[in-house]
């Protein structure tokens, strides 16, 4: 199963956003560069599924419960799983914060 | 006397703990044989042990990271693997005619064999990994691992209508891990036995003279398998058994690191 909407590379990404990606990776300095719009969050950013759970709630803690990435991640296929992209993580996000 | 046939990949990390079940079956007086692809298991089992083999294939190294891990061990080894040895076991059980059968998860076509000859069987799982529903966040990735199993199934002529997960005798499970790993109370037919030690055949190749004196020593491996998937994490535990003094000594078991955190393996002292 495709996911919803294909990635948009060239919109800006939510600096919340971008340094959740990093807090929960433990990632060191200048990792963020990597967190890119089509980067994807198991084949490019090699998130694993703790730091996915724990961004997962992060980020419904952040954003509200509208944010609900275990729900889109729950409803996806294996492709569409290794498919998963910062720019679908951005769309999960209100309106108002996805500038 | 109980003849046990042993069905284990051709994987040292599920061979080792597996074989010292043999031996404490063996000393107890029963018989026991080992089925898989010979080549593997003589070197790790010994001149002495009885091997049925299933014939040889290569099979790649699991590619990938997370998720395309998981797709690289199910399609390139789980199930080609299964696919491959059905026959061969299914000839193996009828000629040597065991009592029970001890099934390695990862080679889910000896509970097929078992089940088509109405023999008892228990699985082996030799760390918590397949214990814990890993996936049970993701439905559609469950459901595709169960899709593969069915498809072993329906292709070893079982009836659809008595369909058990492969990788899970509802009679026993033996785990060589414990509650502080699975974390929580297991399910009456598991019994969690903990690491299981036993001697082994003496490795030559291995570079006995870099042990160093009074060290603690801890061995990392990321298994069999793993290829590149682990050469993040053995750059880590480089880092991270730095962290630990002077002491310890760590021993990796790997091809190789590919990453400069990790020394060569040339180095004495690790």
């Amino acid at each position: 199963m495709p996911n919803p909407e294909p990635p948009s590379p060239g919109s800006p990404l939510n600096r919340e956003l971008v340094a959740l990606v990093v807090e929960v990776a433990g990632a060191p300095p200048g990792w963020a560069r990597h967190v890119t719009p089509d980067a994807r969050l198991d084949g490019d950013l090699l998130l694993d599924e703790d730091e996915l759970a724990e961004l997962a709630e992060r980020l419904r803690e952040r954003f509200g419960p509208r944010a609900d990435l275990a729900a889109l991640r729950a409803g996806l296929d294996l492709a569409a799983l290794e498919a998963l992209t910062v720019a679908d993580l951005q769309r999960l996000l209100p309106e108002e914060d996805t500038r | 006397m109980t003849r046990y046939l042993l069905v284990m990949p051709p994987l040292t990390g599920h061979v080792n703990p597996a074989a010292g079940i043999a031996a404490e079956l063996t000393a107890r007086g029963h018989q026991v044989a080992w089925t898989g692809t010979e080549s593997v298991l003589r070197p790790l089992l010994g001149p002495r042990a009885r091997v049925l083999g299933t014939g040889t294939r290569a099979f790649r190294a699991q590619g990938g990271h997370g998720l395309a891990a998981l797709r690289s061990l199910w399609e390139g080894f789980i199930v080609p693997y299964a696919r491959f040895t059905l026959k061969p076991l299914d000839a193996i059980v009828r000629e040597w005619r065991p009592d029970v059968l001890l099934v390695d998860q990862h080679t889910p076509a000896g509970a097929l064999v078992a089940h088509r000859h109405g023999l008892p069987w228990a699985s082996f799982a030799p760390g918590a990994m397949e214990l814990g529903r890993p996936y049970r966040a993701l439905p559609q990735v469950e459901a595709w691992m169960t899709g593969l199993l069915r498809g072993l199934w329906e292709r070893a002529g079982l009836p659809a209508a008595e369909y058990l997960d492969p990788r899970f005798s509802p009679a026993l499970v033996v785990a060589t891990t414990g509650r502080a790993l699975t974390g929580s109370a297991p399910p009456p037919e598991q019994a969690l036995v903990g690491p299981v030690l036993s001697a082994r055949p003496h490795d030559p190749d291995f570079p006995w003279q870099r042990l160093l004196p009074g060290r603690r020593r801890v061995l990392v491996t990321m298994g069999t398998l793993a290829g590149e998937l682990g050469a993040d994490f053995l750059a880590r535990s480089v880092r991270a058994l730095e962290l630990c003094g002077g002491d310890v000594q760590p021993v990796f078991a790997a091809t190789r690191c590919g990453s400069p955190a990790c020394p060569p393996p040339t180095r004495a002292g690790t």
